[in-house]
């Protein structure tokens, strides 16, 4: 099934080529240059030495994009992103538009999925660090829960189908569906292994041969100076070379806007399988099931509800509350138990100095079920280029 | 509950203004060209900071037709074609009469 769709997509692809490329290249090419700096300074007041259980204290983010038009329907996008993991290429691909509800996107990219990843840049977001389920590294206590649901941004190689169709200047539908090399971890895992996704050693392609698929839809309703948005979004396939062990990703999401004031809201949740091994008993902190059987799957859940508020045209205010969920076995070396959550709660503001820089200060308190509770505050200076 | 509310709208009133596209601008700015930049810093809040384009202002026509288009097809934009046309007038009487924006125009 999955070959299939594969060669289904290579095939469109190669016939939507042909149909752009006489047009596209007859007009006049547009290149442009953006980009986007962050430095971030994380202190956690509660611990003495922050960096046991957080990458606390100075972190860069860089992100460095040129994109050519080829005429209406062809661009080609590359970013180089700087992190706490180095120099990735954030995007490296071609989008071939047919019309507003057909184009292609092929090459290295962030595949569609919820709301926040459209805004992961941090000059885009009023917040240094990413909500809960999007986390990548900035959240306390993330080896004990290997980040959040889904982190942000997602970026692996692929194609990827979309568009947009508006049935009225209010009524606006998006979709998208593609096929991607997925998440990665070794045979006997328990859960993704993120280094592998960013590895020379492991070599940048699919570990299984088998694409992992998914889709997103959203629709918008305008109404004067207000926006509703709501959407849903899957992805699902199996990450260990052997393609014993699946997972399942879904999402959903609201957003309201009033003028300029933002009520985002999302929820994404991860269904995933781990591998037992030959001594289960052994391996994992908690026994069989009523039924004699170890359960395979963890469930992970996350969510975050964000209001932002622009008070000046320099200062905007942000509140927000966001947590994640695992449920299921873990290993014995877990701090973990079968039925762990934290909640955060956040106030912060963005001000705006000159030009697209800005600075930005928030607070976090951070409530483990497992860990002692935990405040984290942030000093960030962001702009964009 | 209401009066927070109603104070955030009240705020969001203040700063909802297009003066931010509009610095630097010597000429008066008609009024149909600042109700299509009310439009586009509404539009353009969805995903970023308004701050992202006046940074980018004295790229020319060519290059923001090109961004404003990329930006209508990103998911879930709000910005319809007819919208896009609004926001590339606001953008065309910027190019036009910023006085301090950027060098490289082409």
């Amino acid at each position: 099934m999955a070959q299939l769709w594969g060669r289904a997509a290579v095939a469109c692809v190669v016939v939507t080529v042909a149909l752009a490329a006489p047009r596209a290249f007859a007009d006049k090419t547009e290149r442009n240059f953006a980009g986007s700096i962050q430095l971030d300074y994380m202190a956690i007041p509660t611990e003495s030495v922050g960096r046991d259980i957080a990458l606390d204290a100075a972190t860069a983010e860089v992100s460095l994009k040129v994109t050519q038009d080829f005429g209406d329907r062809l661009t080609a996008s590359v970013k180089l992103c700087v992190g706490c993991h180095g120099v990735e290429t954030g995007m490296a691909f071609f989008d071939l538009r047919i019309s507003d509800e057909l184009s292609f996107r092929v090459g290295r990219f962030t595949p569609q999925f919820g709301s926040f990843p459209i805004r992961h840049d941090p000059a885009n977001h009023r917040t240094s660090d990413k909500p809960l389920p999007y986390d990548m590294g900035r959240m306390l206590r993330l080896t004990d829960w290997n980040m959040g649901v889904m982190p942000s941004p997602w970026v692996d190689n692929g194609v990827e189908l979309s568009g947009a169709h508006f049935f009225s200047e209010a009524v606006q539908l998006d979709y998208a569906a593609y096929a991607i090399g997925g998440p990665r971890a070794a045979n006997d895992a328990v859960d993704f292994d993120y280094k592998l996704s960013r590895s020379g050693e492991a070599y940048y392609v699919d570990n299984n041969s088998r694409p992992t698929l998914g889709a997103h839809l959203a629709l918008n309703v305008l109404h004067g100076s207000t926006t509703v948005t709501g959407g849903a979004s899957g992805m699902f396939g199996t990450y260990d070379p052997l393609n014993k062990l699946h997972f399942q990703v879904a999402g959903a999401h609201l957003i309201f806007q009033v003028s300029r004031i933002f009520l985002r809201t999302e929820y994404v949740m991860r269904r995933t399988e781990m591998a037992l091994g030959d001594d289960p008993a052994a391996r994992f902190k908690y026994g069989p099931g009523k039924n004699g059987k170890y359960d395979p799957y963890f469930l992970k859940q996350g969510f975050y509800a964000e209001l932002e508020v622009p008070v000046t045209d320099r200062l905007d205010l942000v509140a927000r509350w966001d947590g994640l969920r695992r449920q299921g076995n873990v290993l014995r070396t877990s701090e973990l138990r079968s039925d762990s959550a934290v909640l955060r709660y956040t106030l912060g503001g963005s001000f705006k100095v000159r030009g697209a820089t800005r600075i930005k200060l928030s607070g976090e308190l951070y409530d483990f079920s497992d860990f002692a509770n935990e405040i984290a505050i942030h000093l960030a200076l962001a702009g964009a280029l | 509950m209401k009066r927070l509310v109603l104070a955030c709208a009240a705020l969001a009133g203040c700063a909802d203004s297009p003066r931010g596209l509009l610095t630097g601008t010597a000429s008066p700015t008609p009024t149909d060209v600042a109700q299509a930049c009310a439009l586009a810093t509404t539009k353009c809040a969805r995903c970023h900071p308004i701050d992202r384009v006046v940074v980018s202002r004295g790229i020319g026509m060519g290059r923001w037709q090109m961004y404003v288009n990329q930006m209508r097809l990103k998911p879930s934009s709000s910005i319809s074609p007819a919208d896009a046309d609004v926001i590339l007038r606001c953008l065309r009487f910027v190019e036009d009469a910023c006085v301090d924006c950027k060098q490289g125009r082409t």
